[in-house]
């Protein structure tokens, strides 16, 4: 094998199906979350919040909170004027409305949740009594509730005509006049309801202030360092340099823990006002009630074909349920508009995203942020035109799939002026083993025969790609000691993904040095490195990419140290594990944490850029569904993912993302729905009210992977923590729709829980006594 | 508040404490004992990530008021094994990737403890039914039913252990 001694270091850690590095703390009960953190002197938070979803605070009386043991202090937005600041934030179009919330709410509130006073104790039973025995007294306000509303709806926000925050246009080809030279227009209105990520930690804080060295550190669980310490030092008045945000472990959170919320500013404030540590650890309920909820979208939709279901045109007009404060909404706003477009030639395309204020907890970002809707919103449309054209459902979509001799494929979408391409893939293949491994081809004899024994069977098969990245790049700092210990760092956090051990094979890949030489150091402000945090699948492409390119370079300088320490051209070098070898004299060596003791006292570091390119990767997923007809609830009997994860740096890694995140898309299709009844109260505020997966609910998936490098970057990675939960939306509905055929039922909205189904057929067979009599 | 002086055996380890009526088993091993393995993530039965043994049976330590053990044995993710010395369900779920946030672990491990005791030999749909008071968010349960699969064989192997006994 000929020796490419600079750029190839023999070692071969990428592709490598390795257990993770950082387990064992975690399986023995030593994982150090937030609520582990202790600090001597520590006093506990608690947070008085809002039953109304809008009225007018009248009163906050902390007097009686302050009598009940083991209370220190308590205090209403009045008492803390140095956090009434809004949450920094800025729209990303001109013409929006940008609104965002205060730590507490000073004079409205407009969802229920809203924090109102901080009580602060000893411990935390005292915190949370003194909590019950504050006094606010509201006066209530007329709720807004979902976002069909007109001119009569009241106005959240002082000065805003509407409660239209802002609306998002992506248009390609000719738009809506696409529609024009359509044989066929399919309309039809499609809802996905709204969602709670339910982490399995609920949010948590701690804040310490150092009043010797006026260092304010803060422990959050925060996907978003930099931007958190950012935000915090905005809040605050604080300069860059004085607050410090680490990262403990993060118990799970999907998006929802990108933005600052107020309790971390809250904790800061009083650990700097009252010279103790400050402790705040949510519970389950404020987990429902506080954290970003997510999707809550209506769509209208028309989508002209021609005769041979070729697809002509697209045009949704939708709306954001954004909630309160559109602090977070337009994220997935944009991600659905750029997203829709999916594998499919899509000539003249118009999205049209309203984002509307009502008074529910904010919705952001959570797990797919915008682009499982997307899916949702082309799947089910391809259904729609299949079943009016009379094409079957997965002939229709490989008449629509883009060719992989047309990649890179120009979708014409630009996102904010980055053009939406998708660089590299086979789809139709992709599909094809999707429909190969799901038995399509047998399944309707199959299906026919399962009716006959009164069991109800439905296939779905759908296509989308999941976006990696949002064309930001990041840096990453690698340094090797004099040890040879070699110190990674980068400015994303891990909540489960792996990054210690994902990062580690990369940097011992390309620099060449054993794996357990690597520490990964992230979550923490204080690193230096740049990016703005772990979201949107690019902290493998983003962060990765800067560590192998950090780790390229320190390789070339410690080789050319070693050239000149032993007197020999580079490309005469070997390094394999500790030792830099003349490879014709291999007694003449120098080990490579030497050569970095001999470059500085603290050895040498480097610090590089990453690619932040957006790349596109295929998923396509083959779902059989058995739906009880007497109960309505369904049961996954065969479940297949195809998946294009470019170049996998840890299959385990990732088959175990691509799983997570299809059981998260099952329960966002079947289960869960944060519902508002008409008074504008929540009816899903605990677990048992809001179903997530068990382990009784889920199936076993078998996952078949395709690789093909993402061009966007020089390691032709790809994200894979989102595919698995945008595909499975549609997926799961085509197959419940189809299972039901028989009864006609035709289902437009998520999730479908049974009693939706109840609904759905009734209606079906209600429609059918109308119109005669049954078929 | 009044309160209570009681005394456990928490992981081969009598320990005292006092402790008010209201106290829950979950904050008295987590506050009073710097037993932090034991995480609370609902606090009302429902998620399972609070999972402790008591007497060797599986409870709720957020359903679990700290005095209604006075007297009793409990054991925490911390008594199940060591980092030089895993359970074989430690191990396995390190093996099969049965974790990722790692947040509910405990509670599936100290579930599954018990479960693999009383069915040492089960079916994925046994281990699947075992384990659903149990939530976790991150893995979509495959890779952790592989694990508890796994460690089912590993044990089987060992010597039998007395009743019980944790190693």
């Amino acid at each position: 094998m000929p020796e490419t001694i600079s750029s190839s270091p023999a070692s071969n850690f990428i592709g490598e199906r390795r257990k993770r590095v950082e387990d064992v703390p975690m399986l023995v009960g030593a994982g150090q979350y937030t609520s582990d953190l202790r600090f001597s002197d520590m006093a506990e938070l608690a947070i008085v919040r809002s039953p109304h979803p809008h009225a007018r605070i009248v009163r906050v009386d902390t007097s009686a909170a302050l009598k009940v043991p083991g209370v220190i202090a308590a205090f209403a937005a009045r008492d803390l004027p140095e956090i009434l600041k809004p949450f920094p934030g800025a729209p990303r179009s001109p013409e929006a409305r940008f609104v965002t919330p205060t730590a507490l709410a000073a004079e409205v509130v407009r969802y229920v949740g809203e924090a109102v006073a901080v009580v602060v104790a000893e411990d935390v039973y005292a915190a949370r009594d003194g909590a019950d025995a504050v006094v606010v007294e509201y006066a209530p306000l007329p709720p807004v509730i979902g976002v069909v509303q007109d001119a009569t709806t009241p106005v959240l926000h002082a000065g805003w005509p509407s409660n239209l925050a802002q609306t998002v246009q992506i248009m390609t080809g000719a738009g809506a006049d696409g529609l024009d030279g359509a044989d066929v227009i399919i309309e039809e209105t499609l809802t996905i309801g709204r969602l709670s990520a339910q982490p399995m930690e609920p949010r948590a804080a701690v804040a310490v202030y150092d009043q010797a060295t006026r260092q304010l550190t803060v422990y959050f669980a925060t996907q978003s360092v930099n931007m958190a310490q950012r935000s915090l030092c905005a809040l605050l008045d604080l300069p860059a340099d004085r607050v410090r945000v680490i990262v403990p472990n993060i118990g799970g959170a999907f998006g929802v823990k990108t933005r600052l919320y107020g309790e971390e500013t809250i904790a800061a404030c009083l650990a700097m006002r009252l010279g103790r540590p400050m402790r705040w650890v949510g519970d389950r309920h404020e987990e429902f009630t506080v954290t970003n909820q997510a999707r809550a979208q209506v769509h209208h939709i028309r989508m002209g074909l021609d005769r041979a279901g070729h697809i002509l045109a697209f045009v949704d007009h939708f709306q954001q349920d954004a909630g309160a404060y559109n602090i977070t909404a337009d994220g997935p706003v944009y991600n659905t508009a750029v997203s829709v477009h999916g594998p499919y030639h899509i000539p003249h395309l118009a999205m049209t995203g309203d984002i509307i204020l009502t008074n529910s907890t904010p919705t952001g970002p959570y797990r797919g942020a915008g682009r499982p809707e997307a899916a949702y919103v082309m799947e089910r449309m391809l259904d729609r035109a299949a079943d009016r054209l009379g094409l079957d459902r997965a002939e229709i979509r490989q008449r629509n799939l883009i060719r992989p001799d047309e990649m890179p494929y120009d979708s014409g979408i630009r996102r904010q002026q980055i053009p939406i391409i998708f660089d590299t893939g086979d789809y139709p293949a992709g599909f094809a083993q999707v429909l190969g491994a799901i038995g399509y081809a047998e399944f309707r004899a199959r299906q026919a025969a399962a009716r006959a024994r009164g069991v109800y069977l439905g296939i779905g098969v759908v296509n989308s790609l999941e976006m990696s990245g949002i064309g930001v790049s990041d840096s990453a700092i690698l340094r090797v000691d004099p040890a040879g210990a070699v110190w990674v760092m980068a400015a994303v956090s891990q909540m489960g993904q792996g990054h210690p051990t994902t990062y580690a094979q990369i940097a011992a890949e390309r620099l060449g040095v054993p794996f357990e030489r690597i520490h990964v150091i992230e979550g923490d402000s204080a690193t230096g490195t740049q990016g703005p945090g772990t979201f949107a699948s690019r902290a493998t492409v983003a962060a990765g990419t800067a560590i192998a390119r950090a780790a390229l370079q320190l390789r070339q300088r410690i080789l050319a140290e070693a050239a000149r320490q032993l007197d020999a051209p580079i490309d005469a070098l070997d390094w394999r594990g500790e030792y830099i070898t003349v490879r014709a004299a291999p007694v003449r060596r120098v080990a490579y944490g030497d050569v970095a003791a001999s470059l500085g006292p603290a050895g040498i570091a480097v610090e590089a850029s990453g690619d932040g390119n957006i790349s596109f990767g295929y998923q396509g997923h083959g779902v059989i569904v058995a739906v009880d007809p007497d109960l309505l609830t369904v049961a996954i009997e065969q479940y297949v993912i195809v998946h294009d994860a470019g170049n996998i740096i840890n299959p385990l890694i990732v088959d175990g993302q691509t799983i997570g995140a299809a059981v998260q898309g099952l329960g966002n299709v079947l289960f869960e729905e944060m519902r508002y009844d008409s008074a504008g109260l929540p009816q899903a505020t605990a677990l048992h009210r809001y179903v997530l997966p068990a382990s009784i609910d889920t199936p076993e998936y078998t996952l078949i992977e395709q690789h093909f490098p993402a061009r966007a970057n020089a390691e032709g990675f790809r994200g894979v923590g989102e595919g698995g939960t945008i595909t499975s939306l549609p997926a799961i509905a085509q197959a419940v729709e189809d299972a039901l055929a028989p009864f006609g039922v035709r289902l437009n909205a998520l999730p479908l829980t049974p009693q939706r189904l109840f609904e759905a057929v009734r209606a079906a067979q209600s429609q059918r006594e109308s119109a005669g009599g049954m078929a | 508040m009044k309160t209570h002086a009681i005394t456990i055996e928490v992981n081969g380890i009598w320990r005292t404490a006092q402790v008010e009526p209201r106290q829950l088993l979950a904050d008295v091993l987590r506050e009073e004992f710097g037993l932090l393995g034991t995480h609370i993530g609902c606090g009302y039965g429902t998620c399972g990530a609070c999972t402790v043994q008591l007497d060797g049976e599986p409870v709720r330590a957020c359903l679990t008021f700290a005095v209604q053990v006075d007297g009793h044995r409990v054991t925490t993710v911390e008594g199940l094994g060591t980092p030089d010395h895993l359970h074989p369900l430690q191990r396995a779920f390190w093996e099969e990737h049965g974790l990722q946030c790692g947040f509910c672990t405990a509670g599936f491990l100290m579930t599954a403890e018990h479960f693999l005791r009383t069915n040492p030999h089960p079916t994925r749909a046994e281990i699947r039914q075992a384990i659903v008071g149990n939530l976790c968010r991150c893995t979509g349960y495959q890779f952790i039913v592989n694990a508890v699969e796994r460690a089912a064989a590993e044990m089987a192997a060992l010597p039998k252990q007395a009743e019980n006994d944790i190693p």
